[in-house]
């Protein structure tokens, strides 16, 4: 067997790999997107991060959950999101396709800066979780007043 | 009789392509356009149509039935724009869009839809003749 044969680049084992490598490159993203899950954590929602001067905005898209079925915990500069989604079907029906599914989900995300932990707000709207989250504002310098002894 | 056929004629997973292969200029619209996933339930008199559309609103909803091709879009503004930059994008944001080949026994003018917590449900009421019918036996 020439094996040289099968290193080189044109070969067929080689354009099925690449072609393997892009199905995935291509699946992997959008089933992520689909069905709302971060390739970096598995069981948790996938998160958006958007900053300005002086907020945080974490937002995750959880369609149908309830917000009292969300906790949001803020500790040592983690963000943790947990919750579960409970679906109801209609009575007296079939299923012709079921696409949507229950889930459990926490995810913990390490914030890029300090922040205030007690002023932290989150909302639900239209499935979409929303949490704000203040910066601590850089250490303000103090003036020391240097009485004379 | 069966008249929701929910094999799609177009049943891709990749954003954007579902709208390309459908029509090009509504990807030169807009470039990012997701699958809802979606559950199809049957009852005696209706189609129920179960979509998960998150962060789209009532009026963002556009249902059309054009033939027998029932199309639903969510429509989601980007409202990253006006919060800060985005250091972190894990998912994107873009309109959701769906279709379904629907066949003639569904009364296409009756038929409506409600959002609520990122859920789309979509009635279909069936024609009353394809509706399962129950003959009363009368006796001799």
């Amino acid at each position: 067997m020439n094996t040289q044969a099968l290193l080189t680049p044109n070969n067929a084992l080689n354009r099925t790999r690449y072609g393997i490598e892009r199905l995935f490159e291509t699946m992997v993203p959008s089933l992520v997107r689909n069905i709302g899950l971060s390739d970096s954590a598995i069981g948790g929602p996938a998160l958006n991060l958007v900053e300005n001067d002086d907020q945080l905005f974490v937002e995750a898209e959880l369609p149908g959950v309830a917000f009292s079925d969300v906790e949001i915990t803020v500790a040592d500069n983690t963000l943790t999101v947990s919750g579960t989604r409970v679906l109801s079907a209609p009575d007296d029906v079939n299923a012709l396709r079921q696409e949507r599914s229950d889930f459990v989900f926490e995810r913990s995300l390490v914030l890029p800066t300090q922040v205030d932990v007690d002023a932290v707000e989150a909302r639900m709207t239209n499935g979409v979780l929303s949490i704000t989250l203040p910066k601590v504002t850089e250490s303000r310098t103090r003036r020391i007043a240097v009485n004379e002894a | 009789m069966t008249t929701f056929t929910t094999n799609e004629e177009l049943n891709t997973k990749t954003p954007a392509a579902c709208c390309q292969a459908r029509d090009n200029q509504c990807l030169a619209k807009n470039p990012h356009t997701y699958r809802a996933p979606v559950d199809v339930y049957e009852a005696k008199d209706r189609f129920i149509v179960l979509a998960d559309m998150p962060g789209t609103s009532p009026d963002g909803i556009e249902i059309t039935v054009d033939g027998n091709m029932l199309e639903m879009i969510g429509k989601v503004a980007d409202r990253y724009e006006q919060l800060g930059s985005t250091s972190r994008q894990e998912y994107g944001i873009g309109d959701f869009h769906r279709h379904f080949r629907i066949g003639s026994g569904i009364v296409t003018e009756d038929i409506s839809a409600t959002y609520r917590d990122g859920i789309l449900n979509v009635n279909l009421p069936k024609q009353p003749v394809v509706q399962p019918r129950k003959v009363q036996v009368m006796g001799g």
